[in-house]
This record gives C-alpha cells, structure tokens and sequence, in this order.
C-alpha cells in the first residue's frame, strides 16, 4: 500500500533511499489522550518522528478526552510528555513545529456534541492546513469503550470520508483485542463494519521492535540458519517474556485477565509465529498474514493439560533488592483472586516442519528481570567421538534472539578448552544491535505509528490471527477455571510446576 | 598510545593489547580510512566519533605530515573507545614516501570480512593519493565544497566516478529533496518550469538541479543568488520554485533562520524547520547504505552533460 501511495509522485525513487517514507498530510486524532500509553508512549513517538523529519508538512494532533482543557493545555501537557519520554534529544525548533498543531476537544464518549465538534473540528484542518480528510483515530481507551466510540464515529459520518471529500480515516486499537474468542469476534465485526477492515490497524507492540522484526532477515535472508531451522535439528524452542515489576496500576483491568490473555495471548504468540512460519512468497502484508495464520492454526495444546499448561500467582518476596508486596496483597486485587499472574505452557505445530519439537511458552511478573527472548536449542551431535569427562559441560548449542533489552542475538556452542587436553565446553558468540547498528533503534510505536500514517499493515495482525490466537488460549482459560494458580515468591523464576513441565523430557528452562 | 616511528606490526599489536584490556571486540560494521590535514584532524575526529555512535567502526586516520622527508616514517596514536567516541582508531602521521605508499600501510590495518570506506577532506590528487584509495575502498566520499573550485571539482568525481563514490554535497541536501518530494505527493501534474534560487557556485545547487531534472524531465534555471547559512553544511540553496502546466506554482523556500514555508496554490502556508547537520550526522548519513548509490549515480550523470554542454556554450 505505501508503494501505491507514492507510485504517482515523480520525485519519489525505490532506488534513492535517503529519501525518508513520509506520510500525506493528515490528523492523529487520539482518545483517552490523558492516559498513560499517551503520555509516555505516542506523544513522545510523534515528538521523536518529527525529529527524524518523518512527519508530513501539514500535520495535527488532536486529543479527546473528559477534561476542561483548552488547546493550549493540551499542548503543554504535550509538551512536557514529549521531553521527559522523548527517545532523541530535545531540539525547541522541533518542538515549534508541532506547537499550534496541538487540537483538544473536551468530551466524554457519549456525548454527542462533543463527537460533532470533533467532526467539525477534523473539517476545519482542510482550510487551516491543507489537511484533506485524511485522518486516522488511535484508541488509547479501556475496550468496554470501544463500542461507543465507534458508534459516535459512524454516526458522525467520521469513520468514512467517502462522500465527505475524500482522503483515509484509519482506525488504530490496542490490545486486548476481546477476553476470548466470541468476545473478540464481536469486537472485531463491530470495528470491521465501521471502518473497513483495510483501515483497521491492531497494534502489537513487539511487531515493532527491531529484533523481531530482523528474525524476518535472519531466517530469510541467510543460507545458514534455514537448512536447520526445523524438526531434524531443533530439539525444542523456548520463548519467554519476563517482566520484574508487578501488575502496577491496572489492577482492574489484570484481575479480569491474567498473564495468559494479557501477553501469552498476542505478544507471545506473534513472536512464536514470526519463529515458526513457513518462508511468505514476498513482504507485502497479505504474503507473511498467510503464513503466520497457517502456523497460528497449526497449533496444538498437549493432550496432558495438567502438566503442561501452568499457571502461578507470586507471593511475597524480593526483586532486585527491595521487598516486594505479593499479588492478593495489591491495592485492588481482591482477597481469594485465582487470576494467574505467570502462565508456562507447551505446545505443538502440527505441521512437517516442526513434528514433534515441543514449543515452551512463558511469561509472568515479578520475576528476577525483565527480558524477552526467543532461543532455538539445538539437538545433540549424532555422535561424539569425545571421551564423556570431556564434554561433561557441554550443552545443547543455542540459538537466542534477544527481543529485550540488549537486542541481539547469541549462539552458544562448544569449543576446547585451551590445554593438552581434548576438553570441549560452552561458549557463547554475540551480535548485538546496538554495537553494530544505530545507537537507539527507534521506539516501537514510532515505527508502528508512522506505518499507520502511510497504510502499511505489514506489522499488525489482523482478525484471523486475534480469531487463531485466542482459539489457543481458550481452551487453556477453560481447563484453568475455577483451580488455584501454584503460588512462587516473587523475584524467582515462577512456580515449581513450570520446571518440571521440562524436567519430565530431561529439558530444563533456559536461564534467561 | 603513542608510537613513534613505528610499523604496521607493532601498531596492531598495540591495538589487540588495548582491546584485550577493555575486553575484547565487540562486532565491526566497518572500516573507515579518512584523509585530513593536521589543521582539519579535531574536526574530523570529531565527526568520526559522532558517527561512531551508529557505526562501530575502525578509524584509520591518515595525515600526511613532511612530504618533503627522504626516509619514510610513520608515527601513531593508537586509541580505543576514548576521544574517538566508540570507534577502535589509529591515527597515522606520515613522512615523505610513506603518505605516497598508503595502501600499503592501511591493508594490514583493516578489519576483515567488513567493508571499507575511504573519506577524504583533503585533495588525494595533490597528494598523488587518488588511484591508490581506488584498489581497497567500497566507498569513498568526498566533500567538493571543500575544493579551490567546488563544482569543477564535482564534474572531475563525475567524470572519473566508480560504483561507491559519493559528495557529502550531495548528502546534505536529502532534507531540501525530502521536503520538496513530500510537497509532490498527491500532485497530479506536470512540471512546466522550475526556478532554483541558489548559490551557482554550490555543488549541492547543482545536483539539486541535476536531481530535479532527472525525475521530472525539466531542466531548471539556477537563478544565482547570494545565500546566508546558519551552517557550513546547509546547501547554499535559498528556494526552489515550480509551475505546473496547468499555471500553479509551489514554492519551497528558506529563510536564514531555518523556517521553511512551502507555498502551494489552494493551500494555507505549511511551515517547517530546516537547519544544517553537523559533518558528524551527515558523515553517519553516508555510511548507512554500503552499497553503490545508484539514485546519486543518475542525477550525477545529469549534472555531467548539463555541465559539459555549458562549458561548450561558452
């Protein structure tokens, strides 16, 4: 679609690539602009695009939300978001760009005035600055209020510009995309129907993220890895996203979910997809939708639910030298709460590629340190003509993708050990992005936001694989009701039964 | 570390002892070999290690010292991760035969596998430096603008170009080609007539020109014009008009401050800011893409008959 976008433009070559992608001059209209993910993530992310100079020259920001603020607050308040969060330096010329473009409409979702005045006020930018209709509305907002919203959208005429001038009207939601599979249907027909299911960009943050994104190179574009990227090889893969804080301030929101839907649901399962997927025909969004769907619903759960689908719940206890409160003592949380708050599960794919190599998932909190990782471990050479005492610390050899922090890659094999002696043991080999690449990569929501801007859908999932995806985590949340999580203390790593889920084929969790 | 008349074994010895102190290598992105003067070295160092930032490579640092010395000599500086910003660098200072024997001082010096950029701030031809920089480098960037006769000096790199050459010239003018480009989506019209008010004297005017030229097939007319810059590296470059066939116009135009107000028929003033980079950050610009800049190589193509077809005018 971005190539379409530019195809008419003389002056844009494919050849010439100092030539940023910039979007055509539109609005970011954002709800619930006072929230958290605003503060500490859009708005700095739009500060840190238009310090690359990836922003058109027309652009607005408008913000929705339940206060009496005028534009100028907004614009402070903006202002101060993007210098404390901001990923590049501060440069006041940058900032007097944006500044005048900052919008605020005062409103709560049901207020109807406050959706016309929004309408008029997106209308207005056509004269002020030459914003023709193009427009894309970001959903910074708890799901309870997404119907609303999207019915003042329809309503308005807001959703579709069709007749109304022309230019795109993009609609940009956050996880969670529903609490199971029926409930994310509705959710899904409901934007679908309101925008077109073109215009509807779903963000999963991780599809953002430089390392995940270069697991499609490092796959793809080499002749070594794929050759043994598969059941021949591969004795089993590994993929965890660990977190040390606990579940902060969306006590609420966690006590109705869990680990499982929170992350294991999208972030784990995309990652898991991107790993496991057959090589896409090209890199047009549709091509790799294809192949992550056909891994996504060639997943299988173990039949034996009860030894490998784990869930914990922390305790009291220590992380990185502070005590730390456990999960039913939290503010909010209530007293017997069986909500999980670490899930371990293993999982097949069923298809040729992948028989039989068991998939190990993890994600919890409070754990000893936050750090997202995919590692590949590798089958033992057929033979060693070493005598046993020699490789004795020899272990499996080890590919790891480091998501985060430290985003590289490290692969561990056995080498001799300087002596007269024959004696092998474990090393590690390690690229990592920021000693060879760019300082900073830049922030996963810059990119995902500056994708939406010119209509690139390549990093979104859309809602076959929300459909796929929660068609693997239902089956789970059904076994899990109405048990207790295994209780862990905080600042270890998860609950015993997550151990010997691996113990019991003789494997053991990576410490990651 | 300082090396005083020293060789080529003993400086990479010099420089393995120092890695294994900070605890060994971490992954190369590329050689950079850079040319200078001892009066431009801070400046160069101090892009080299900027860029460093995005690029972990090592410095080699050559700056011909006596040319008139009989017996050659090499004296070096061998740092790690210090001034330098991250870069593993050796700087060079060469005597008599050994500044017109470079390459065979630099080969041992190169990491392997990685590629190897050349960057020179001085004239390799009056250092008889030219064809060597040829046989080892991937890339060589040059910066015109720094020769006694700037756009003379662009058409010889024209004219001698080999896949990998690149101006920082040419470099400092992607933001004035970002911005006109984005001023061209959703424009559905021919271009009748384009009018560059620029320094004619600019290097960075004329492949603006030539760039022009090739993608809309308009040859525009450099009004020359005296411009203020904030900023050594900003183009000389004070607006660049179009008129469409169908009579509208569109103009981008820079202000001595920075403000860029781009000018569109039926559409309110937009307003941006365009100031100078540093030679760090254009220098980091360059080593991003390692292969031949083929885009450069048209719109250098272009520049080369226009000027070749002006000096026959004349």
């Amino acid at each position: 679609m971005a190539a379409s976008l530019h195809s008419t433009n003389p002056l844009r070559d494919p050849a010439d690539r100092r030539l940023p992608r910039i979007p055509e001059p539109c609005a970011l209209v954002i709800f619930g602009v006072t929230g958290d993910l605003a503060k500490k993530k859009l708005i700095p992310a739009i500060y840190d695009l238009a310090n690359r100079g990836l922003l058109p020259a027309s652009f607005a920001i408008l913000g929705f939300a339940r206060r009496d603020w005028s534009h100028g607050t907004f614009e402070e308040m903006a202002r101060e978001a993007a210098q404390s969060h901001a990923r590049t330096p501060w440069r006041e010329e940058v900032w007097a760009r944006l500044a005048g473009n900052f919008k605020f409409v005062p409103g709560s979702f049901d207020d109807d005035a406050a959706f016309d005045k929004l309408d008029q006020t997106l209308d207005e930018l056509r004269e002020t600055h030459g914003i023709v209709g193009n427009a894309a509305f970001y959903f910074s907002i708890p799901p309870q209020a997404f119907p609303t919203v999207l019915k003042q959208l329809e309503r308005t005429g807001m959703a579709d510009n069709r007749q109304d001038g022309g230019g795109w009207r993009r609609v940009v939601v956050e996880k969670p995309f529903g609490e199971d599979r029926e409930s994310a249907s509705e959710l899904n027909g409901l934007v679908d129907r309101v925008f077109t299911a073109n215009d509807v960009f779903r963000i999963d943050h991780y599809l953002g993220k430089e390392t995940v994104q270069n697991i499609f190179a490092l796959r793809f574009a080499n002749a070594m890895f794929e050759p043994i990227w598969n059941s021949n090889y591969v004795d089993h893969v590994q993929i965890t996203m660990a977190e040390d804080v606990g579940i902060g301030t969306r006590a609420g929101f966690y006590d109705d979910n869990g680990a499982a839907r929170d992350v294991l649901q999208n972030h784990v399962l995309q990652l898991l997809a991107i790993a496991a997927m057959e090589q896409p025909n090209g890199f047009e969004a549709e091509e790799i939708r294809t192949e992550k769907l056909k891994v996504l619903r060639a997943i299988k759960l173990h039949d034996d639910l009860e030894a490998t689908a784990i869930r914990g719940q922390y305790t009291d206890g220590w992380v990185q030298g502070r005590p730390v409160v456990g999960y039913l003592s939290e503010e909010n949380i209530p007293p017997n709460s069986t909500t999980e708050t670490y899930a371990a599960v293993q999982l097949g794919i069923q298809n040729r590629r992948w028989n039989g190599v068991p998939f190990y998932l993890r994600t919890g909190k409070r754990l000893p340190k936050r750090v997202t990782e995919i590692a590949v471990v590798f089958k033992e050479a057929p033979h060693m003509p070493f005598a046993d005492y020699d490789t004795k610390t020899l272990g499996n050899n080890q590919l790891v993708i480091r998501v985060q922090p430290d985003e590289g890659l490290t692969v561990k094999f056995g080498s001799k050990v300087p002596g007269t002696g024959m004696e092998v043991r474990d090393i590690s080999m390690g690229f990592g992005y920021g000693e060879t690449f760019t300082e900073s990569s830049p922030e996963a929501y810059e990119r995902l936001i500056l994708d939406v801007l010119l209509g690139d859908k390549t990093l979104f999932p859309d809602a076959q694989e929300v459909d796929a995806s929660w068609a693997v985590i239902d089956p789970l949340e059904e076994y899990w009701a109405g048990t207790k999580p295994e209780p862990y203390e905080s600042g270890t790593w998860g609950p015993t039964g997550s151990d010997l889920m691996l113990q019991s084929s003789g494997r053991r969790w990576r410490r990651a | 570390m300082h090396l005083k008349d020293t060789t080529t074994g003993d400086i990479m010895k010099a420089l393995s002892g120092l890695l294994h102190e900070v605890g060994g290598t971490s992954g190369l992105a590329l050689n950079l070999v850079a040319l200078t003067t001892e009066d431009e070295r801070e400046e160069v160092e101090k892009a080299a290690s900027v860029a460093s930032q995005e690029h972990p490579y090592r410095l080699i640092l050559a700056i011909p010292r006596d040319l008139e010395a009989a017996e050659p000599r090499i004296d070096a500086e061998v740092t790690v991760g210090e001034r330098l910003g991250s870069a593993e660098a050796i700087i060079l200072r060469l005597d008599g035969p050994a500044a017109s024997h470079l390459t065979s001082i630099v080969l041992p010096m190169l990491a392997s596998d990685v590629p190897v950029v050349t960057w020179w701030l001085l004239d390799p031809v009056r250092y008889g430096l030219e064809a060597e920089l040829r046989t080892f480098a991937d890339r060589r960037i040059t910066y015109s603008a720094r020769a006694a006769d700037p756009v003379e000096s662009l058409y010889r790199r024209a004219e001698t170009y080999t896949a990998g050459d690149t101006d920082i010239c040419w470099t400092r003018i992607s933001l004035w080609r970002s911005l006109i480009a984005s001023a061209f989506d959703g424009v559905n019209q021919a271009v009748e007539h384009i009018t560059i008010k620029a320094d004619d004297d600019d290097p960075s005017a004329q492949l603006m020109a030539a760039w022009l030229h090739t993608r809309l097939g308009v040859s525009p007319e450099i009004v020359d014009t005296e411009v203020e810059r904030n900023s050594e590296h900003l183009p000389a470059i004070a607006s660049v008009a179009f008129t469409m066939d169908g009579g509208e116009t569109m103009e981008v135009q820079r202000e001595a401050d920075g403000t860029t107000v781009l000018r569109q028929a039926g559409l309110p003033k937009r307003r941006q800011t365009l100031q100078g980079r540093t030679l760090g950050q254009l220098l980091a610009e360059e080593l991003r893409h390692i292969d031949p800049d083929t885009a450069y190589k048209r719109v250098l193509d272009t520049f080369q008959e226009h000027y070749q077809a002006e000096r026959a005018n004349a």
